[in-house]
């Protein structure tokens, strides 16, 4: 995006038929702003005081005229309504296979958290082709969640839930922004929306990063493993070994809820399933629609609207969940629910197990599918006949340089032909490779580098 | 008459010692006194809006913060924002223009309630005060919108002493709605009926209606944030089961109709100009008369367009995205009979004529874009955008600023008796309508394409647009300091510009310049409608 | 230059910019409907916020409404009423050119004021004594009585809606009731009684510049500025105390009586 454009990247599907109805409006704007303006300027001069012109018999008023002029306008205006009008409902309407995403916003800084557990901040990978819905909460104040590509936008407030939709159309990276003033540092508090394919996006989930802990504490460098297959179409119940789900089911546990909503009925409170999605008759005769607001308040303030039948015995829970927690409740309890929507992690599974730092065959293995994902795999092929040369025993081989030069290809040399590729070229290999310093993490080149050591070292090939 | 002599005409009596003098000015119930207190506050406010502007805009040349921190900017832009709105915009034209011509160009002698009317003025003043001391006092890093939760808990600045300037100022700005309303009801000339009365009238009694009704609103969602932030509990606090959306409501129920505050006098304004300048009566003058109302109306159902993308349902979001196209029609009337009115005009390029048709063209693209917003699918793209920003300086600045400007001139020898220099006043307008074109029309370009408003700093991509956003600024504010400065000249040395110097029929010129303290020196009786130019052929 | 070219000798009460008395007294009278109309939207931002929140917290609406003193506003009700009766009877009496008894019942109608007044500074002087632990506001000042049991119906940082009333709100159990009774809870029972005080206070002042409006009619009625001819001052400050009597009607069912 250098130098002028009028529109910005299209990486939705939303992005394509608003700026359709965005060029519209242009269209039509010109027609009043583009003619309007030279008709007075040609009025102005004609009947400029010098000219001696026909003034006589001026009109005072014309009805015809009047109503000309208010009926245009106003058939191009509910066209233009009735056509916005549509997309807004499709942009509000959230297909039922999305995947959920939850969002958290605070004073600077942007919370998202996958449905395996796995945590960003202020980035948010996405994959293209499958609608995603966020579900946003607020610590603090009111803050806006906006990516200018996606063309989409959707306040996000403290003490309640708000939803927005979209579908990826682009990989790449977009513009992440608060919209909506916060503080301080407010134009601060953005980052980064990728965009990547769907199978992409699954190895990246289960990339170490940081996961929360059922207690609500964050593990950094946690990996999550994903052994399933990656499922064609998703499935409409969503599967217990979602990591999220887990660590809500394990928070219901411990806080003691199970012991009035059992699951079988019962119980001193109802049984959760098959709650959210579902209307609830409560105490009062009214209705409501069982969703993340309800269960949420239900659960910071639960005697505000109980369902009939039973007592109003539970104890609020507010100010003693972190919103995280919330999140994770909300996640199990909709589990329960057929109406609970899809999640892309029924995929990753286990190895959850609160290991702070990743085993090495672990690493193996996460190094083994960078390498695949990242596309290192096309040149680096094992029969040597790509454009890099086979990575097979050379940990601790001696290399020649193009300039003539020998090394030993140790770990220091490994890791700068990685993060740093230009620098020291292997000997008959054109220097094309691209640099990763900024796109890898430190513990994604370490997992490149045990992958590749896995692959054999000088004397001694596997 | 000398610039002392002129200061002196509008005493009751004459006065002789500085205490007098100065007296016979705070202690006035004489409505065009009054209008001249406000002239001379207002525009002390509106220099100081423009100043924290061009901080802004100058932050805003480049990507990173490097000119202030974070905190002195989101100070700054919402002094501007504050000033802007409470002290300039919504009190501008009624309380200087309508305040001055109301009596006037009805054939009365004062406002109904003239006492009240000086009340207003305190108000003003007080209010102004309670906002430049939270200025002074650390700043204030709301936003002009207060909006709760962060102006309740979390802002770490003068919150209680800016709202309660807002609050005081309300209470300015229902009190002279009030006074317009009984005044236009009761205190007509004999034969001046609703249609003989000029447009700027029939838009003042719009805006007065607005006022009147939904300034009291606004008034108590100011006081329960004063009240939350106090005393940390509140109606808005989401902890016990609050919602600050309603204080968006409640905010928005009155800052909608606010911006008809702003532009329906304007409007006015430009009605009188247009028909004087093209010595024509206002083409279709009832539709001109009753879109004003139909806007003041409509005005009270949209405000939910402000709303689209915090937590509104869907079905909300379409019926004030359907009533909010509809203002488009009545604002749409009304330029096309001002259009209309020009055919077979007379018509003069003076300098308040410059001013009327540079309102024209930017209001043309002021209220395109609202279209813009109304529709919900692209508002949600383009809200809390430099669009938005954009729209409404267009409405705001191009609209009503440039209505102000071409009113102070029109009416200018009649405030003051003088005239103000032609040819600087050709060239300020022309200065002002570049200036400003250049400083908004990249506005709405970087608006779509995603740049956020009220950002200290932004990504480097959008700089261009900055850059000229700021050049244009830099003109533009150059084109408010030229008219400050003949016409303060035009009052020692301005020619004298006798009752009629447009030769205009209403009421207001037929008294002398400027008008005794109680306007007429006999009770004027209307025979006419309004706009009854004489004969082209006595003119040229 | 600047000259009165209207004499208005004969008539001390016209202001110089109206041509007759009956258009200023017309202009006054639709001056006061329309701050009339100004006082009823401030007051309708409350309603609203009111309106919002008994929609979204019916139950707490009904349990936190019995904790009013609902018999003390019931006299206060009635004080109020009387006092409209005495306002309109004063009109009556100044259009009668009574002057006697108008001044009696202005002073009549000052008093209710003031009655109503001390009946409201009582109902919030016994919130805020639960609050400090006492019974009652004279406890409170004596050092006597304390409160049975825990209580703090004032919104803040102490705010306690009684244990066995959020029992009986919905069946809860001691414990759990206990459990959720915390000083400071943060639950919409304040929103209530936040609401409440918001309400009542702002009624209150509003009924104390009604009662400074009323003693300088009253005052100015004893200085015989009133005749059959002019009165439209206690005309217009009547309607302004019939609002003040309204909007208390519209906020004693809404709060006391849910």
């Amino acid at each position: 995006m250098q130098g002028f454009s009028f529109f910005p990247d299209q990486a939705s599907t939303f992005a394509g038929p608003i700026d359709l109805l965005y060029f519209v409006l242009v269209v039509l704007s010109l027609l009043f702003a583009g003619v309007l303006p030279f008709v007075v300027l040609y009025l102005v001069v004609r009947y400029h005081r010098s000219q001696q012109v026909d003034r006589t018999n001026p009109p005072a008023s014309d009805l015809r005229l009047e109503l000309t002029w208010t009926i245009i306008p106003l058939i191009l205006a509910m066209i233009v309504f009735f056509w916005g009008a549509f997309l807004y409902v499709q942009m509000r309407t959230i297909p039922p296979q999305a995947i959920d995403i939850y969002v958290i916003g605070k004073q600077w800084m942007w919370h998202t958290q996958h449905s395996n557990g796995k945590r960003e901040n202020n980035e948010l990978h996405v994959p293209i082709g499958r609608p995603v819905r966020l579900i946003m909460t607020s610590q603090d104040v009111i803050h806006s969640f906006y990516v200018p590509a996606f063309r989409v936008k959707q306040d996000v407030l403290p003490g309640r839930y708000t939803t927005l939709w979209f579908e990826a159309t682009q990989a790449g990276q977009y513009h992440l922004f608060c919209a909506e003033y916060c503080g301080t540092e407010h134009s601060l508090m953005g980052g980064t929306v990728t965009v990547m394919s769907l199978s992409d996006y699954q190895a990246w989930l289960s990339t170490p990063g940081q996961v929360i802990m059922p207690d609500g504490t964050i593990q950094a460098g946690t990996v999550l493993l994903n052994t399933n297959a990656i499922p064609s179409k998703p499935t409409t119940s969503s599967s217990l070994s979602d990591p999220m789900v887990l660590a809500g089911e394990k928070l219901f546990t411990s806080l003691g809820c199970v012991s009035c909503h059992v699951m079988a009925g019962g119980g001193l409170g109802p049984s959760l399933k098959n709650v959210f999605g579902f209307d609830q008759l409560l105490a009062d005769g009214s209705m409501v629609k069982s969703d993340e607001n309800y269960i949420s308040e239900s659960i910071l303030r639960s005697t505000a609207k109980v369902v009939k039948g039973y007592p109003a015995v539970m104890p609020p829970y507010q100010g003693q969940l972190s919103n995280d927690q919330v999140n994770q409740l909300l996640a199990y309890i909709k589990s329960l629910s057929t109406r609970g929507g899809t999640t892309p992690s029924a995929v990753p599974t286990t190895a959850t197990g609160a290991t702070a730092a990743p085993v090495a065959e672990d690493l193996v293995a996460k190094g083994k599918s960078l390498f695949t994902k990242i596309g290192c795999v096309g040149c680096h092929m094992d029969n040597g006949a790509g454009l890099g040369p086979s990575l097979k025993g050379v940990y601790n081989s001696t290399v020649t340089l193009d300039d003539g030069t020998t090394l030993k290809a140790d770990e220091t040399y490994l890791h700068e032909s990685i993060i740093t590729s230009q620098a020291k070229v292997v000997k008959g290999y054109s220097m094309i490779m691209p640099v990763y310093k900024s796109q890898l993490k430190a513990d994604e080149v370490a997992a490149l580098i045990e992958y590749v050591k896995s692959l054999g070292s000088a004397g001694n090939q596997p | 008459m000398s610039t002392t002599a002129l200061i002196n005409h509008y005493a009751t009596n004459r006065a002789t010692t500085a205490s007098a003098w100065l007296k016979s000015w705070l202690l006035t119930v004489d409505h065009k006194r009054i209008a001249i207190l406000y002239l001379i506050s207002i525009n002390v406010f509106f220099l100081l809006g423009g100043l924290a502007a061009s901080i802004v805009r100058l932050e805003l040349v480049t990507p990173q913060g490097d000119l202030m921190s974070a905190d002195m900017y989101n100070r700054m832009f919402t002094l501007h924002g504050v000033i802007m709105v409470f002290f300039f915009l919504i009190p501008g034209i009624p309380s200087v223009l309508g305040n001055f011509l109301i009596p006037l160009m009805i054939g009365a002698r004062d406002l109904a309630f003239p006492k009240l009317n000086l009340l207003s003025w305190y108000l003003y003043m007080g209010g102004g005060l309670f906002a430049l001391c939270a200025a002074v006092f650390g700043g204030v890093d709301t936003g002009w919108t207060f909006y709760t939760p962060f102006s309740t808990s979390y802002s770490n600045s003068n919150v209680v002493l800016t709202i309660a300037g807002a609050f005081v100022m309300g209470f300015s700005s229902i009190l002279t709605g009030l006074n317009f309303i009984i005044t236009i009801h009761k205190m007509r000339a004999p034969g001046l009926t609703w249609f003989r009365l000029p447009l700027f009238i029939w838009a003042h009694y719009a805006t007065s209606l607005i006022q009147i009704l939904a300034t009291p609103v606004v008034a108590i969602a100011l006081l329960l944030v004063l009240v939350e932030r106090v005393w940390h509990i509140g109606v808005f606090d989401p902890a016990i089961g609050g919602d600050p959306v309603l204080y968006q409501h409640l905010f928005w129920f009155y800052s909608h109709p606010a911006v008809y505050i702003m532009i329906l006098p304007a409007m006015g304004v430009i009605s009188e100009l247009i028909a004087t300048f093209s010595r024509r009566r206002i083409f279709g003058y009832e539709f001109v008369a009753f879109s004003s109302i139909a806007i003041a109306i409509l005005g009270f159902l949209v405000w939910g367009h402000h709303m689209y993308v915090s937590s509104q349902s869907v079905y909300s979001g379409l019926v004030f995205g359907f009533i909010t196209m509809l203002v488009a029609i009545p604002s749409a009337i009304k330029v096309f009979n001002w259009t209309a009115t020009l055919y077979k005009g007379s018509i003069s390029y003076r300098t308040p004529m410059l001013y009327a048709l540079g309102f024209i063209g930017l209001f043309i693209i002021g209220g395109l874009t609202g279209i813009f917003l109304s529709v919900v699918a692209v508002d949600i793209h383009v809200t809390d955008t430099y669009f938005v920003v954009a729209h409404f300086h267009y409405v705001m600045v191009g609209g009503t600023m440039m209505a102000y400007l071409g009113g102070i001139h029109y009416w200018w020898p009649k405030m003051t008796g003088r005239m103000y220099n032609e040819a600087w006043g050709t060239i300020s307008a022309l200065v002002v309508f570049v200036g400003f074109n250049l400083t908004f029309f990249p506005q709405f370009i970087m608006g779509y394409l995603g740049m956020p408003r009220r950002y200290h700093v932004y990504p480097q991509e959008f700089q261009i647009y900055h850059v000229m956003s700021t050049a244009g600024s830099t003109i533009l504010g150059i084109g408010f300091v030229i008219p400050l400065v003949y016409l303060l000249l035009s009052l020692r040395y301005g020619r004298l510009a006798g009752d009629d110097p447009w030769d205009a029929p209403g009421l207001e010129w037929r008294t002398s310049s400027p008008p005794p303290t109680f306007n007429f020196e006999t009770q004027p009786i209307v025979t006419e409608e309004a706009y009854a130019f004489q004969p082209e052929a006595a003119h040229l | 230059m600047a000259t009165t070219p209207h004499e208005h000798g004969h008539n001390p009460a016209l202001l110089h910019h109206f041509d007759t008395p009956g258009q200023q007294k017309e202009a006054a009278t639709l001056g006061m409907w329309a701050f009339l109309v100004t006082e009823i939207m401030l007051f309708g931002g409350i309603f609203m916020a009111y309106m919002v929140y008994r929609w979204a917290y019916p139950a707490i609406w009904a349990a936190a409404a019995p904790h009013l003193n609902t018999p003390l506003a019931t006299v206060n009700t009635v004080v109020l009423l009387v006092s409209s009766l005495t306002v309109a009877l004063s009109v009556h009496a100044a259009e009668a050119g009574n002057k006697r008894q108008l001044v009696l019942l202005l002073l009549v109608t000052i008093l209710l004021g003031v009655t109503f007044l001390g009946i409201k500074f009582t109902e919030y002087g016994e919130k805020f004594a639960h609050c400090a632990g006492y019974a009652s506001p004279v406890a409170w000042a004596t050092g006597g009585e304390r409160l049975a049991e825990p209580e703090c119906l004032v919104p803040g940082a102490n705010f306690l809606f009684p244990v066995e009333a959020l029992a009986a709100e919905g069946g809860v159990t001691a414990a759990v009731a206990t459990a959720a009774a915390r000083p400071g809870m943060k639950t919409p029972h304040q929103l209530f009684f936040f609401l409440y005080f918001c309400a009542t206070g702002l009624h209150a002042i509003h009924m104390i510049v009604g009662i400074t409006v009323m003693s300088v009619i009253a005052w100015m009625a004893s200085r015989n500025r009133f005749s059959p001819a002019y009165f439209t001052p206690v005309e217009i400050g009547g309607l302004y105390w019939h609002l003040i009597d309204i909007i208390w009607v519209f906020l004693f069912p809404l709060f006391y009586l849910v």
